[in-house]
């Protein structure tokens, strides 16, 4: 046999001595959970409890790709290259990802439009500003908007291409820095009669049929450049063709682009520190054929401490590109439901009956404060209303507002004649200041009825509290994380939020009007102007910095997993889209690798991997690096096997001590609840489900991978009677359940393992646990808690209904109970 | 009594932006630079008594601001704000008359505890 093993491996490589890849499999695993760490640091900057700049997300970028890089290229060392084109990967997320710090958008290749119902901010690079905040405000705040596609900068970039434009548009802009126009008129006027590639046309034409086949339909076609948006408007600089006709959306989309080339606009771009080349998105949008339209600031800008909005209608269709105010109706109504109307002024040449009704005043008031409220900054609201008494948002932007909304420098004082009802407790989830009655919910709440404007508060967090969020004004609760699902949730919806804040619930009573103040942890009575007018005009919504979208941005291309199940289809180099996935994909890769290297033939100096055998359902393969099986019990049992009496490794007795605790595995917790496959994992087929499990064992260490489903057990070990030398590491992830019950379990993993003496590190579904110099006994008592440990939780996340459930699942543990229930 | 004044230095303008608020409503007067020459003319111009400054920036940085404070006749306090790799510079503000130093990216939390100490080294100078 031997024989034939050396000549099928004739013309190989060289075999590499095993400690050598052993080594690549611990780098990996260990820049895996640098990794893992830094996604977590990252993502509760989010919060806004923190203050970071520029420079900590280049830092961390770096960070992020150089572990990443070293990942990969482990990972090829110890499986001869086979996934090379994962360098290429990480090389791509790279550029974008840089080219994004750098201020140098970069388009990614994707579609020539975009419906407005599948745009959000992440597209912003591609759709632009104007069409990602319209795109967000339908998404996130189920704001009715009219119906349209974006054709994208990638679209844009193609008809550059297609006319052999870009390269001269570079010239056209340095000639405009010497002082000569010329050229730039001229880039204008090769776009307005640009060749559309046949594709985008197509694409256009398609777009526009899906918009119905009404005779009667026109579209407005509007800019929506990059850097166009919240922080600059580009007011007038860019072309807007209303009533365009079907098949004229081809004309009036090269009318658009031209209009980036004035020397105005170039200018502009320069001084606003844009690339002055320009990357322009254009918004098709359905003209609504209105009855009625108009503007709505939320603050008067002259007068922004009076409480006041000013509202214009119009009859018909009011843009301001083509009617001035003149005949304009204006409204003063109150900032305070229910939004009553206080002056009226009927329009200088038109019928004096007013053109809205109180309702109507109402529900166009509501829908502005929520735009507001969410991009906490006054805003200069553009509406229209059809025949049938529909309202649509054409366009949010903010309200300059020149006068001060609010005298700073008296705010400590005024706000200390509000009574507070509670301070500094609890954990910002959310940073703002809202204020609301207080609607108090449980998780069975009905919340598709939650009153908008209402503060939720509860007792306990959940992420089903996100059919509210469009809605509510606040959230707070008493139990929480500010890592949790429900808090990315309030982030992602912008929803000022407190959680952790211990006995609220009981404190607030229902209907009482708060005022939640989610920067200093506090909750005051009443209603206090100063502090929310304070936060309007000085707070300019941070999450619109450049920096917490470029957070947000960047973590959208990095931490995303989609390679979750490493028995699917799709667990493949190819299908990794995010750091996250590659190193995912690695880690996987790189245990089913080491298990199979003898096999290969790719390493020398090494034992076989052999099987445990066992009635404990783990397939298990163990390698023995020195000392680690009974040589003489491994002879007598059959060459590829051994059973667990062989294990001589101090720790991975332990583990395995506490592994095959009588009753952990022998069990049927099984629900009617559980899933097909946690039932099939406890059936029998459960060595299918667990994959290939692997541990490199020498007599004092070991380093043991365990996949039980689809949740991750990484334990490192050293015990000796060296106590200096001892440590054990110990990383929990994942689970099959939705995302609630896994941060439960991982919760309940974290407080064990700090009633164990452990410093811990937990994040959504993932905990790190390090432990090191206890002596022996003590290191192994706590690997043989581990074990036990491992087989208590492996199905515990489908268990885990509420909160309360980690309490009593620890006391389970600890009583020695070997399952939870 | 009168407020104590902060002065914050960062040539990262969403620095100054997130803590202006929030000193602000912890009752603090707040004037807020983004370089170091703005920094040394304000401290000129008015009695500042804690000034936040990061360490590293163009031009006159922070150790040039925190000597600079030091040849005032009332001397503010100094806490600086380093980022990565600037703690020996940190170290070398200590020993030069810095009050404290506080790590970026840090929570708002952390800032207002170090400044409300330096606010009581202040008031308890003002009472001598």
């Amino acid at each position: 046999m031997a024989h034939l093993g050396r000549w099928l491996r004739f013309g190989r490589r060289p075999s590499i001595p095993f400690h050598l890849l052993f080594a690549r499999f611990r780098s990996i695993l260990d820049n895996n959970t640098k990794l893992l760490e830094l996604f977590a640091d990252l993502a509760e900057k989010q919060s806004g409890e923190y203050v970071f700049d520029r420079r900590y997300i280049e830092t961390s970028v770096h960070r992020t790709f150089e572990l990443a890089g070293k990942i990969v290229t482990d990972l090829n060392s110890l499986t001869d290259q086979k996934h090379a084109s994962l360098f290429e990967l990480v090389d791509a997320l790279k550029a974008e990802v840089l080219g994004d710090v750098a201020g140098r958008p970069v388009v990614p290749r994707a579609a020539c439009c975009i419906p407005f119902d599948q745009i959000d901010e992440s597209h912003m690079n591609l759709v632009g500003g104007k069409s990602a905040h319209l795109g967000e405000l339908g998404i996130r705040l189920h704001v009715p908007i009219p119906e349209g596609f974006t054709i994208t900068t990638w679209a844009f970039l193609h008809v550059l291409e297609v006319n052999h434009l870009a390269e001269d548009i570079e010239e056209a802009v340095k000639r405009l820095d010497a002082g000569d126009e010329g050229p730039i008129h001229d880039i204008a006027r090769r776009l307005r009669q640009a060749t559309i590639p046949r594709d985008l046309a197509r694409a256009i034409r398609r777009s526009v049929a899906r918009l119905g086949p009404e005779s009667r339909l026109r579209l407005a076609v509007r800019s929506s450049a990059l850097g166009e948006d919240q922080d600059l408007s580009f007011a007038g600089q860019y072309a807007t063709v209303l009533d365009t006709p079907p098949a004229s959306v081809a004309d009036a989309y090269r009318q658009v682009l031209a209009s980036l080339y004035s020397p105005q606009a170039v200018g502009y771009r320069k001084a606003s520190g844009m690339p002055a080349a320009g990357l322009m998105a254009v918004a098709c949008m359905r003209m609504i054929p209105a009855a009625t339209s108009g503007v709505l600031y939320t603050v008067d800008p002259n007068r922004p401490r009076s409480g006041e909005m000013i509202l214009g209608i119009a009859r018909g269709l009011a843009d301001r590109a083509v009617q001035g105010d003149q005949s304009m109706a204006h409204c003063i109504v109150s900032r305070q439901p229910p939004h009553a109307v206080l002056a009226y002024r009927p329009p200088a040449d038109g019928p004096a009956e007013r053109a809205a009704t109180d309702g109507e005043v109402r529900e166009l008031s509501e829908m502005a404060l929520r735009i507001e409220r969410y991009f906490k900054q006054p805003q200069d609201v553009e509406w229209a209303r059809d025949s049938e008494g529909s309202l649509y948002l054409i366009q949010a932007r903010r309200l300059r507002v020149l006068a001060p909304i609010a005298e700073s420098r008296d705010l400590s004082e005024m706000l200390s004649a509000y009574p507070v009802l509670f301070s500094r407790r609890g954990h910002v989830a959310c940073r703002g200041v809202a204020s609301g009655p207080v609607v108090h919910v449980t998780e069975d709440s009905d919340l598709g009825a939650f009153p908008a404007g209402g503060v939720l508060v509860s007792r306990r967090a959940s992420p089903r509290f996100v059919r509210a969020m469009p809605r509510c004004a606040a959230i707070i609760t008493d139990i929480g994380a500010p890592t949790g699902h429900m808090a990315a949730l309030a982030r992602e919806f912008r929803v000022p939020t407190l959680v952790d804040c211990a006995t609220a619930s009981i404190l607030l009573s229902e209907g009482q009007i708060v005022t939640v103040d989610a920067d200093e942890n506090a909750v005051y009575a009443g209603r206090v102007d100063p502090l929310i007018d304070y936060q309007l005009v000085t707070e300019s919504g941070l999450e619109d910095t450049r920096e917490y979208r470029l957070l947000r941005r960047l973590l959208r291309r990095i931490t995303p997993l989609n390679l979750i199940d490493p028995q699917a289809d799709n667990f493949r180099a190819d299908r990794c889209r995010t750091v996250h996935d590659v190193i995912r994909f690695a880690h996987e890769t790189a245990v089913e690798e080491l298990i199979d290297l003898q096999t290969s033939g790719r390493a020398s100096g090494m034992e076989a991997a052999r099987r445990l055998v066992s009635e404990v359902p783990l397939g298990l393969s163990i390698i023995d690096i020195g000392g680690g099986l009974d040589a003489a019990t491994v002879t007598r049992a059959a060459p590829s096997a051994v059973t667990p009496e062989a294990i001589r490794s101090i720790p991975m007795r332990a583990i395995w001590a506490g592994l095959a605790t009588p009753g952990v595995w022998s069990t049927q917790p099984v629900r009617v609840h559980l899933s097909t496959f946690l039932s099939s994992a406890m059936s029998g087929a459960a060595s299918e489900r667990t994959g290939r499990n692997l541990a490199v064992v020498s007599e004092s260490y070991v380093n043991l991978s365990l996949n039980l489903g689809y949740h991750f057990n990484m334990i490192d070990a050293f015990v000796s009677d060296a106590r200096e030398e001892n440590h054990i590491y110990f990383r929990f992830l994942g689970g099959a359940s939705n995302t609630d019950r896994r941060v439960r379990r991982a919760l309940l993993v974290r407080d064990i393992m700090e009633r164990l003496g452990f410093a811990t590190r937990q994040s959504s579904d993932l905990v790190v646990a390090r432990l090191r110099k206890l002596p022996r006994t003590a290191t192994e008592e706590r690997l043989r808690l581990i074990g036990r440990l491992i087989g208590f939780t492996r199905q515990l996340d489908a268990l885990m209904d509420d909160e309360d459930t980690i309490a009593r699942y620890a006391e389970a543990f600890f009583e020695g109970r070997p399952t939870p229930e | 009594m009168p407020k104590l004044r902060i002065l914050v230095l960062d040539d990262e303008p969403i620095v100054g932006r997130r803590l202006r608020p929030a000193l602000e409503k912890s009752g603090y007067e707040v004037d807020v630079v983004e370089t170091g020459a703005d920094a040394i003319r304000l401290l000129d111009e008015k009695p500042i008594d804690i000034v936040v400054t990061d360490i590293r920036m163009e031009g006159v940085d922070g150790m040039g601001v925190l000597r600079h404070a030091q040849t005032l006749p009332v001397r503010p306090l100094v806490i600086m704000i380093t980022g990565y790799a600037t703690i020996d510079a940190a170290r070398e503000a200590l020993t030069i008359g810095a009050f404290d130093f506080i790590a970026k990216p840090f929570k708002l939390d952390d800032l207002r505890a170090v400044i409300a100490r330096a606010a009581e080294r202040v008031l308890a100078l003002r009472s001598i």
